[in-house]
């Protein structure tokens, strides 16, 4: 056994030496095609592994959707596998050679799983699913942004299925009708001076559900201040984003709103613990904070703790003065299918059917349950299809979508360009989770951009291609 | 002679299967863990790339690998001192003295080591909340509210929270180790003490402590293997090692780094690293506490 | 005299006091727990919610949920086949490996005892993936899944990966037995194996029965390599871990408490139970390499 293992990472190691630029494919070799039995089910059925992670979408509208896909496609019959832990549960079938044919897991979870695939180019170019057709249905540039093309060499690796406008979330109460109390701020000069009115009633200006979720703040930040070019270069690591007068606008103003002066006083705490994200996000109902970066998930992940009488809205981050566009950021969940997949063609079928006008719908529909009332709840996922948002029944969520076309709003997509996997470094912490240390006075904003130039370098150092 | 070989083969089959079962589910693996370390290996697909010690060359000037070292050195002392303190002194109350409810309370110490991880995060999840936490509420509502804290956001409490838990859990543990050494120590030690009469303080120094003073040297060495495990399960449930790397500890860092990261390769130097790091201090306090020890 | 007692009053006092500190931080945290897990979520979550509170109702349907959604019956089933099963093959391995090491001197013995020693510092925290690789290259080889997701298999691993620890104090115990019991024995006729299995093991009863509980709660508790080896024959800590990952994300803090309840409410049973046992036959001797 022993003998076995050790001549495999000779070779192993061998196969790299001669092939330097190519990380993948190496393990790989010889025993993917144990499951090659399992794909062709009983009758000559053919079986289509599909994975998907159980967020706050529950389990139903996978169902639904492999119903219909099958419904459509005689002698398929999809397998589900959906799971709270599903980066822990695929990792274990992947290194068990397990290979399932579509995933839906998103980039930026914490477990990092979709990015290390990318890292280990195990992820299919899946190109050729987006044909002229399927674009002229898709939204415009939804495709275009590194959250699609990991690796900016123009290739699509991940399909966008869903999508979500984000920014700032607040009680509408609070800033229109008879209970108006407060100005809707638009630049962050009225944002903070609202803050130091708020204080005075005792109300903290911002709070955060957990660090991470300050990535589309900083997204749209970086669009804001320097425009969509600085902001594309920031995202493949551009050397001087941080040290620019841009990039300074940017750290200046968020090291600002994440100090205890504006951030309301339990939020690290809580973002920390298990399940506090949820009490933070409570705060802005109960009217301790004023402001929060979410997106319309919000509504129904709240719903339970939420009094009836309450609104949500949600406003772009604030401009700087003289700027003449608020930016909102795109949040798009990503669905791909593994290089080592089973039925490539037949997942890739699955993808483009993400976007049929039965799945649109069937999204559209979506209603999440309430495990202790067995209270069903509106929950609309919106395809990033033209057209589909007009669809959404009145109400905060239709004007949200509806938003990020106006005039005066430009619309931000994408996420930071995967690079090879990096010894010892942790990007999320060192953007996001420094401003915990911001806010309990460990870090300055110094340090922090300091850091971030040196991550930024070692980033641009190893990107993919 | 036959039965000098009836002897060996005795040996041979009281050892072979433990032995056999250890090499293969323990030693082997950890040999993997070794060889593993010195590759460059992706978390999810098995590519792998050698390159010698560069993990370990990356790991030295990794300053979140030094600050999840200092971290768990830092919850390694504070953890042994105070468990040491809190046990050796439950334990001789419960053991010599005298007075009501003794069994209670040695039923009660014992119940955190029961509990699974998940049920203690669960439980300190519940305490340390800060706006509707059991430990600021009450704080509230005995008017001592100078005393409320965040305590798993300020990062300079954060980590004395942790190490809370985990004294918390293994008090009755140690307790009742400790207690079985006590019970072993023969009495007449103690009339002969109270003869002289030294005082029950002086007595506890003078004859209990000396006379257990074997137990304490060896579980010094489980303290430091249980705390580094048990450290890294607390905290991966109670903070992730937030806020910004406050709690992060080792094993912590191993996983974050093996998964999270992708770097596998470079966690599994982390994991060889720990390994020695917990040999060495092993070796080190067996070392310095090696005195001269009363023999019963 | 008198001065000494009322010095002998104040220190119970302060004894009292500490004891009963510690025993309240402990018992209060429990019993909310069970508390917890009866109230509904709008008790924990909003304005005007107190954790000290009473359950405004005892809601029965947290357990429902729970123990549907984290599969107890059939992860309890699971657990009790595995816990017992390790049991026993650590005591058949460990009993007389442990004999052997103490009460006999033969070449090697150093080495062993040193090797037995090592296992206690190698971590399972890092060895449990290149276990799992290990076993699904066997099944590879095999040609299908033989030793992953297989019980038997997970009693063997727990009771493979607690032999240091369970060695190392089933020795301690055999070393503190006086010398010359075997001797009487050889006399009389018997083989070694007989005077270990008739003789010697019953004198270790006590520190047997330590043993067997330590790893009875070992093994009722662990989810890591659980987690990593097993898929359809869970365990119930991996149960109560999966449901807490869908509870947490869901945030239905009710049936979270519930499932805690379930999985320790066995434990402090059983605990309770035995509690007297726990505390004998638990000798440590030094740690000699």
């Amino acid at each position: 056994m022993k003998a076995k293992l050790v001549k495999k990472l000779v070779a192993v190691s061998l196969v790299s030496a001669m092939a330097v630029s190519s990380l993948a494919g190496c393990g790989n070799g010889g025993s993917s095609d144990k499951d090659a039995d399992k794909t062709t089910g009983k009758d000559g059925e053919q079986v289509l592994k599909v994975a998907a992670f159980n967020g706050g979408n529950g389990e139903q509208i996978w169902k639904d959707i492999a119903e219909a896909f099958e419904a459509e496609n005689e002698g398929v019959k999809v397998e589900l596998d959906i799971s709270s832990e599903l980066d822990q549960d695929l990792t274990k079938k992947i290194k068990n050679k397990d290979y399932p044919d579509v995933v839906y897991y998103n980039l930026g979870q914490p477990s990092g799983f979709t990015e290390n695939m990318l890292k280990e180019n195990a992820v299919a170019d899946i190109s050729d699913v987006f044909d002229d057709e399927l674009k002229d249905k898709m939204l415009d540039g939804i495709l275009d942004g590194t959250d699609a093309q990991p690796y900016g060499d123009g290739k699509v690796y991940l399909a966008p299925i869903f999508y979500t406008p984000t920014g700032l979330w607040y009680n509408k109460n609070l800033f229109e009708g008879d209970q108006k109390k407060y100005d809707l701020p638009t630049t962050w000069d009225e944002f903070f001076a609202l803050g130091d009115q708020a204080k005075a009633d005792g109300v903290s200006l911002f709070t955060f559900p957990t660090s991470g979720y300050l990535d589309s703040t900083v997204y749209t930040m970086l669009e804001q201040a320097g425009g969509m070019d600085f902001y594309n270069d920031a995202l493949q690591y551009n050397a001087d984003t941080w040290t620019s007068e841009s990039g300074e606008k940017v750290l200046d103003t968020l090291g600002k709103l994440v100090s205890p002066e504006y951030t309301q006083e339990d939020t690290v705490a809580n973002a920390n613990a298990d399940g506090g994200f949820k009490i933070n996000q409570q705060n802005v109902i109960d009217g301790k904070a004023l402001f929060m970066p979410n997106g319309n998930w919000v509504i129904a992940e709240m719903a339970a703790s939420t009094p009836d009488d309450f609104e949500w809205g949600m406003m772009p981050a604030p401009k700087w003065d003289g700027d003449d566009t608020q930016a909102v950021y795109m949040f798009t969940e990503q669905m791909w299918v593994p290089k080592d997949a089973p039925n490539m063609d037949l997942a890739k079928e699955f993808v483009k059917f993400m976007y049929s006008d039965t799945v649109v719908d069937i999204l559209l529909n979506n209603t999440t349950v309430d495990k202790e009332t067995g209270k069903e709840s509106a929950a609309p996922i919106v395809a990033p299809v033209k057209g589909a948002a007009e669809k959404l029944p009145d109400g905060t969520t239709k004007d949200v979508y509806a938003s990020t076309t106006a005039d005066d709003i430009v619309a931000v997509t994408g996420k930071l360009a995967t690079t090879k996997p990096i010894e010892g470094l942790d990007v999320q912490k060192n953007i996001y989770g420094a401003t915990e240390s911001i806010n309990t006075g460990d870090m300055t904003v110094d340090e922090w951009q300091k850091q971030l130039v040196e991550t930024w370098e070692k980033c641009a150092d190893n990107l993919e291609q | 002679m036959n039965r000098e070989k009836a002897q060996r083969r005795f040996i041979f089959g009281c050892l072979a299967p433990a032995v056999i079962l250890m090499a293969i589910f323990i030693f082997y693996p950890t040999i993997n863990v070794f060889k593993m370390s010195l590759f460059r290996m992706g978390a999810i697909t098995n590519t792998s790339e050698f390159v010698g010690l560069s993990n370990f060359k990356t790991l030295m000037q990794d300053k979140n690998f030094l600050e999840a070292m200092q971290n768990t050195i830092l919850i390694i002392v504070m953890v042994m001192i105070f468990t040491i303190v809190l046990a050796v002194l439950f334990a001789a109350l419960l053991q010599r003295g005298k007075f009501k409810g003794k069994t209670f309370f040695r039923i009660v110490f014992y119940i955190p080591n029961i509990l699974s991880i998940v049920v203690i995060g669960g439980i300190f999840g519940a305490i340390y909340d800060p706006s509707n936490g059991l430990l600021n509420t009450f704080l509230e509502a005995i008017h001592l509210d100078g005393l409320t804290h965040k305590w798993m956001g300020e990062p300079n409490i954060v980590i004395y929270s942790v190490i809370f838990a985990l004294v918390w859990q293994a008090i009755g543990y140690y307790m009742v180790m400790y207690m079985s050494g006590m019970a072993a120590i023969p009495e007449d030690l103690y009339e002969a003490a109270a003869l002289d009469g030294s005082s029950e303080i002086h007595t506890f120094f003078s004859v209990t402590l000396p006379l257990i003073w074997t137990n304490i040297r060896t579980t010094l060495t489980f303290y430091i293997i249980s705390t580094i495990n048990l450290s890294f399960l607390f905290v991966q449930i109670m903070t992730d090692g937030g806020p910004n790397g406050k709690t992060e500890v080792f094993l912590n860092y191993m996983y974050k780094q093996a998964y999270g990261n992708g770097a596998y390769g470079y966690g599994m130097a982390i994991g060889v690293v720990v390994f020695l790091f917990s040999f060495v201090l092993a070796a080190i306090v067996n070392k310095i506490t090696d005195r001269e020890v009363y023999e019963m | 005299m008198n001065k000494k007692k009322s010095g002998n009053i104040v220190g119970k006092g302060v004894i009292y006091i500490a004891l009963i500190v510690l025993a309240i931080t402990i018992i209060v945290p429990v019993a909310w727990v069970f508390m917890a897990s009866f109230k509904k979520n709008s008790e924990f979550i909003g304005a005007g919610t107190n954790p000290w509170a009473l359950p405004k109702q005892m809601f029965v349907q947290n357990y429902q949920v729970a123990f549907q959604d984290a599969r107890m019956g059939e992860f309890l089933f699971n657990t009790i086949l595995v816990t017992v099963l390790a049991l026993l093959l650590i005591l058949v391995i460990a009993l007389p490996a442990s004999y052997a090491l103490s009460r006999f001197k033969f070449k090697g013995n150093k080495i062993l005892n040193l090797l037995f020693m090592a296992g206690l510092f190698i971590n399972v925290n890092y060895i449990v993936v290149p276990i799992f690789l290990m076993l699904s290259d066997w099944d590879s080889a095999l040609g299908f899944q033989l030793f992953l997701d297989n019980r038997f298999m997970l009693a063997l691993i727990y009771a493979a990966t607690n032999l240091p620890f369970t060695v190392y104090l089933l020795s301690s115990y055999f070393r503190s037995l006086p010398k010359g019991f075997e001797e009487a024995a050889y006399i009389d006729g018997c083989g070694y194996f007989k005077t270990m299995v008739k003789i010697m093991i019953p004198m270790a009863k006590p520190s047997i029965i330590t043993v067997l509980l330590f790893n009875f709660l070992t093994f009722w508790n662990e989810y890591i390599i659980a987690y990593t080896l097993m898929d359809e024959h869970g365990t119930i800590a991996m149960g109560l871990k999966n449901l807490m990952a869908v509870e947490r994300t869901a945030t239905n803090y009710g049936i979270m408490y519930a499932g805690l309840v379930i999985v320790m409410l066995p434990v402090l049973i059983f605990y309770i139970c035995v509690q007297k046992k726990l505390t004998e036959g638990m000798t440590l001797g030094g740690l000699k390499g």
